[in-house]
């Protein structure tokens, strides 16, 4: 088995994670899709080879709200060459924007409409994620962020 | 990790830490030993399926299957690969299962017996292993290669990505290994960051260039 037909597995089992919220690939499918960013800028933002974002894909995501989240973020960062803040602010722009979009949600149902709240912070947010209140939490397989 | 009691050892070092369910990183290592292999051995075994993504699956549902449930199992009974490579065998005939009567099912054809693949030598599968794993290695070094020309450099990078966290040896990957611990922590450190220089130029340098 060839380089290319290894990462070829690798690279599958990374898609089909997309749509699991336990795994960084969904996060970083999140993160490309509100950047509009392609696989290889996402490894250039990360200082790392898109090889190297495969492993990072494939690892359990941790959570800002751990009391080590630091320490975790870290320990994926040295284990794929990836930069370690720039990580770190990936995963916390993903679950900052995934934690209001759950929150408009709750408030939207909770109200039968929108709240005025709602409304402002989705404003603010909008440029980064279309729609929020219609996006499932990870994105979906097959789904490629768009490119100007 | 070269030899059979090694390999085996790996395995129950991958199985303690899927136990553990703290570990963020094994899911990915685990992942980088077994899924090109299986995927490997199933097209070997299977080489008439009507989908050749049917294989993929397969593997992946076993390897995802073991991640959750580690608990299944037992490393007394058999090697990680052995009991993967059955989890995904199962998950496979079960979906050609599901297709039955289709012409195109028909077809498919196991070349191995099964039972003596069962019995297959530990040592062979592992051998097996072990080379798709070492071949996927070296081309993610190959490819650091390109970016970090310093041999010592190198040898720290592949240490990091190995999971390598003894000061020793990347004291002894740099060339300062008789030197005080004191001083071998400093030149370690200092490696280190000129390695995150090294990976932040390649990165501006893309940038600008984009």
């Amino acid at each position: 088995m060839s380089f290319e037909e290894a990462l070829t597995a690798l690279s599958g089992l990374a898609l089909r994670l997309r749509r699991d919220p336990r795994y960084m690939a969904c996060a970083l499918a999140a993160y490309r899709e509100q950047e509009g960013m392609s696989e290889e800028e996402l490894a250039d933002e990360l200082n790392t080879l898109p090889e190297l974002v495969v492993r990072l894909a494939l690892c359990k995501r941790p959570q800002p709200s751990s009391p080590n989240f630091a320490g975790e973020v870290r320990e994926l960062a040295n284990y794929t060459l990836a930069n370690p803040a720039r990580l770190a602010g990936i995963l916390r722009q993903v679950d900052a924007l995934e934690g209001l979009s759950e929150w408009v949600n709750a408030t939207s149902v909770k109200s039968g409409g929108r709240t005025e709240a709602g409304e402002g912070l989705l404003a603010a947010a909008r440029d980064r994620i279309e729609p929020v209140d219609s996006s499932p939490p990870c994105p979906e397989e097959g789904d490629e962020p768009d490119k100007d | 990790m070269s030899s059979p009691e090694d390999r085996k050892l790996l395995g129950e070092h991958f199985h303690r830490r899927l136990l553990s369910g703290s570990d963020l990183t094994v899911s990915s290592e685990a992942a980088e030993e077994y899924l090109p292999a299986l995927v490997r051995r199933l097209k070997r075994n299977f080489p008439m399926l009507p989908d050749p993504h049917l294989v993929e699956t397969a593997a992946n549902d076993a390897l995802l299957d073991l991640i959750d449930h580690p608990e299944r199992f037992e490393p007394s009974r058999s090697s990680l690969f052995t009991y993967l490579y059955w989890r995904a065998r199962s998950y496979l005939l079960n979906s050609l299962g599901r297709g039955k009567g289709s012409p195109a099912q028909e077809k498919v054809v196991e070349l191995d017996d099964p039972e003596a693949v069962y019995k297959l030598e530990a040592q062979e599968a592992d051998a097996e292993t072990l080379l798709i794993s070492r071949e996927y290695q070296a081309g993610i070094i190959e490819k650091l290669r390109r970016v970090f020309t310093d041999p010592g450099d190198l040898r720290v990078v592949v240490l990091r990505i190995e999971w390598v966290r003894e000061t020793s040896a990347y004291a002894e990957a740099l060339g300062v290994a008789n030197r005080p611990e004191d001083e071998q922590k400093k030149l370690v450190k200092k490696a280190k960051d000129r390695i995150e220089k090294i990976l932040e130029r390649r990165f501006r340098n893309k940038e600008r260039g984009r």
